[in-house]
């Protein structure tokens, strides 16, 4: 197993610089750190899926001496372990930015608070949200090729859309008309709205976790008996 | 020993199926045959990249596991590791997975051949990318040494110095199996123990060298000193007017007194065999 973390990490160390410039652009421009994160993922997993399948690296990688259940556990330990690194730098990353003046002044004082707030309740639901889309993706990646997770990719996006705006059916006027000010943020209308929030990112978190696992076996079946 | 019993490969658009095939420890094999005969597919299913629908592959008789894979040094006909990483990045990767990692070697080898490891893979010529994967196979002290197409692409004098090189490599230790693909045939006429001749995704031989060498002849001579049954013994055939070249299996059929023979060439062999009686699909036992 060890070995078989040691080829994807190599990977990743050899993208490392692109991949730094990647992440701290967006931050250094303030934008709430889930966001350039889940960005940063995606453009990492994309590059490294692209490259992989222009470079034909399945046939290099898989006649190393690591056999193929390890290989595909370490590439699907690697991303949750990078999240939940990244996650943890950003926040530190924040922390400190906040600290100076002049990166206040540069974004201002609402965009700071906005990145300081909340982060313990929504990091699991994002968490998790970023595993199960990754999941899926490595899915559709294992199991077909770069070109159909690319299509998943585009296909879930607009979808993903869709189903938010129709399960949420959020209704601003109501709002706006009681005027409702609370600290807590309750949506009106639908099923989604039905929920706490607590629970709705609890939820989200654990169904992106039970879905990854799942991913990871579904994978597994079909890498075992894949051709190059 | 690497064996292969009744092992069936389908691909889109082609098939591999092999009855029976040991190839023995301790020898240098060439495996010969036109683009796209099951060279390659050959390698991928003793490799286990490619999952034959049925049949085994076993070496020193067990399936292929990490163990075994430690002691395989593998070159392909590219390399296939990402165009924009460095030389270097191979180093680690290798390093990292190969017990018997000799980083010494490693440096010794790629200067010796001029690689620099500062370079992008892209960066690399052909012959340039071919040594790296030759000194990437053999820093780790493999005993068995897969070779696909690795001379495809090579200009006449670093094939040369490659074929040399290999040949230094197997002489050092009796144990060491050397598989090496190639449609380039001279290569293996200078230093093959065992030549495996595959087409459309069949074998079609497996012999010893000096076998090959003993049993297959060239003959010349003119179509009137042809009868019909003569024709019928020819492996393979070509007419050029009033004359004939073919091919025979002298451990089969007897020469005709009046015919010119020659030494056959493994190009010859692969030729005639491959091409002139193609549709026939014969098996040499």
């Amino acid at each position: 197993m060890k070995r078989a973390l040691s080829i994807e990490w190599q990977t990743w160390r050899s993208y490392g610089g692109l991949y730094l410039l990647i992440f701290l652009f967006p931050l250094l421009f303030g934008v709430t750190f889930f966001g350039p994160i889940s960005l940063f993922f995606f453009i990492m997993i994309f590059s490294q899926a692209w490259y992989n399948e222009q470079a034909n690296v399945e046939q290099l990688e898989l006649s190393l001496p690591v056999s193929r259940d390890d290989r595909l556990l370490a590439r699907f330990l690697m991303y949750p372990m990078l999240l939940i690194v990244l996650g943890v730098a950003s926040i530190v990353f924040v922390f400190i930015l906040t600290q100076f003046a002049v990166w206040k002044e540069f974004v201002g004082p609402d965009q700071v608070a906005s990145l300081t707030s909340g982060i313990p309740s929504i990091a699991f639901a994002w968490f998790g949200g970023m595993l199960l889309v990754i999941g899926l993706l490595l899915l559709v990646y294992t199991v077909f090729s770069f070109k159909w997770a690319t299509i998943f990719i585009g296909v879930g996006y607009f979808l993903s859309i869709g189903l938010l705006l129709l399960a949420a059916n959020v209704d601003m006027e109501s709002n706006r008309t009681n005027g409702e000010v609370s600290g807590s943020i309750e949506v009106t209308g639908g099923w989604l709205s039905q929920l706490p929030v607590e629970t709705a990112m609890l939820g989200i978190g654990t169904l992106g976790l039970i879905v990854y696992v799942v991913c990871f076996f579904l994978a597994r079946l079909s890498y075992r008996r894949k051709t190059i | 020993m690497i064996q292969l019993d009744n092992v069936h490969v389908a691909l889109k658009g082609f098939d591999l199926t092999i009855d029976e095939l040991r190839i023995p420890k301790g020898f240098t094999v060439g495996c010969i045959g036109r683009n796209g005969a099951g060279k390659s597919t050959l390698i991928r299913t003793m490799m286990g990249l490619t999952v034959p629908a049925r049949g085994d592959v076993l070496w020193d008789g067990a399936p292929l596991d990490v163990a075994m894979k430690e002691r395989i040094g593998f070159v392909y006909d590219d390399l296939y590791y990402p165009k924009e990483f460095k030389v270097k990045a191979l180093r680690r990767l290798f390093r990292s997975v190969y017990p018997t990692w000799n980083d010494s070697l490693y440096t010794e080898l790629l200067e010796s051949y001029g690689v620099s490891e500062k370079k992008k893979i892209k960066q690399l010529s052909k012959g340039m990318k071919m040594k790296t994967q030759i000194a990437l196979a053999l820093a780790h002290d493999p005993d068995v040494l897969i070779m696909d197409e690795p001379t495809a692409g090579l200009d006449p004098v670093v094939r040369r110095q490659f074929v040399a090189m290999l040949r230094d490599w197997m002489d050092a230790r009796e144990d060491r199996t050397l598989f090496f693909s190639t449609h380039i045939t001279s290569d293996l006429e200078r230093f093959a123990d065992y030549i495996l001749l595959i087409d459309d995704g069949r074998v079609k031989f497996f012999l010893p060298i000096d076998e090959v060498e003993e049993r297959f002849v060239l003959v010349r001579g003119t179509t009137n000193t042809l009868s019909e049954r003569d024709q019928a013994m020819f492996e393979g055939v070509e007419w050029r007017g009033s004359q004939f070249t073919g091919l025979i299996d002298r451990s089969t059929h007897p020469i005709a007194d009046d015919w010119i023979v020659e030494r056959a060439s493994l190009e010859d062999i692969l030729y005639f065999l491959t091409e002139v009686t193609h549709d026939e699909a014969r098996i040499i036992d």
